[in-house]
């Protein structure tokens, strides 16, 4: 009896980690970058873009996307964002230069080099001053579990953060959608939008 | 004629009435009497002094008491139709808030994707990375399809 029992406990031991491995990312994989570093940056920034967007704030919005029938243009938006579970932006633009240190960006990078994470594109432009790094985290099976985007330039830093499986093609062909210009200075990388304080 | 006059003269004939008839009158009388001072010694209901006393010919009697309960019915359905419409309205404040925030994040990524794109493109386009010891271009043609490592040069 007794050992029919402890049969009966590891069975069940068993089906509980394959469920929980099933459930979670592998192990150590977690795509949701600590950006706290960076919050101390908004005092010295002239222009600052802060987009914490989780759980329910971001199904919030999308319901909110989804109600908004006169933009033809959220249904492309919606069908990126559909499986995300969060967006997180830092973005700061200074009145001069040097303005954040390459600690403050290296304590990013620095996750980055975490498992799961893979350097997908890597521009550095001494000349300006300019870093460009895109990061994408697959699981095992090369599914897509996020994003991240570091941009550093001289008087400006912006740090993107996404969770989920996104689509990066296709998040980069929003431009021009959404009210996102598509008349941008892509060599200065400047637009004209607002900033959300 | 006779025998008429003898019947009414005997159907009016005097009787005396049952034993203790006059003692069982008197005291039904004075019970009325008790029942109509204890009426009177309770207080009516105030009425509300605006009412009408009739409506429609009809006599009608609305105590404060109804009132009040009237009233604050009216005042709670009221107070919960406000709530409702302000919860409505901080609602959709809230998701106009997120929704202009997930859009300038979107915006803000997209741009950014698309200046990693260019430059990249623009570096291999231009054919810097075949002369370019320490670069190297993807096989792709995409930025996003592959790696891809590029440093620009220096001043």
């Amino acid at each position: 009896m007794r050992l029919k029992f402890e049969s009966i406990a590891k069975i069940l031991a068993g089906a509980s980690v394959i469920a929980l491995s099933a459930a979670l990312p592998a192990r150590g994989q977690n795509p949701k970058l600590d950006l706290g570093n960076l919050s101390k940056l908004a005092d010295k920034a002239d222009e600052v873009v802060d987009v914490t967007l989780d759980g329910p704030t971001l199904k919030f919005a999308e319901k909110f996307m989804q109600d908004d029938d006169d933009e033809k243009d959220d249904a492309e938006a919606l069908r990126i964002i559909k499986n995300l579970t969060g967006i997180y932006v830092k973005s700061f633009e200074f009145d001069k230069a040097d303005a954040y240190s390459d600690a403050d960006v290296d304590a990013v990078r620095a996750q980055l080099k975490g498992p799961g994470w893979s350097k997908l594109v890597d521009v550095q432009s001494r000349r300006d001053h300019e870093l460009d790094e895109v990061y994408i985290m697959t699981d095992p099976s090369g599914k897509n579990l996020g994003l991240a985007v570091i941009a550093a330039e001289r008087e400006e830093l912006t740090v993107v953060n996404i969770v989920g499986p996104i689509d990066v093609d296709h998040l980069a062909d929003l431009q021009g959608k959404l009210g996102i210009p598509d008349d941008l200075d892509l060599k200065d990388g400047k637009h004209g939008g607002h900033h959300a304080h | 004629m006779k025998p008429l006059e003898d019947e009414l003269r005997n159907a009016l004939k005097r009787r005396e009435p049952p034993p203790g008839f006059s003692g069982r009158v008197m005291a039904r009388v004075e019970q009325l009497a008790e029942d109509r001072v204890r009426i009177a010694a309770k207080p009516a209901p105030r009425r509300a002094p605006w009412l009408p006393s009739s409506w429609f010919g009809r006599r009608v009697s609305v105590s404060f008491g109804a009132v009040a309960a009237l009233a604050a019915v009216v005042l709670l359905a009221i107070g919960v139709a406000v709530w409702q419409q302000h919860r409505i309205v901080q609602e959709r404040r809230e998701g106009e808030a997120a929704r202009a925030q997930l859009i300038e994040a979107l915006r803000l990524t997209s741009s950014k994707l698309n200046h990693v794109r260019t430059k990249v493109r623009s570096v291999t386009d231009d054919g810097a990375l075949d002369h370019a010891p320490n670069r190297h271009r993807s096989s792709s043609e995409f930025p996003f399809d592959g790696p891809q490592s590029v440093a620009l040069p220096a001043a």
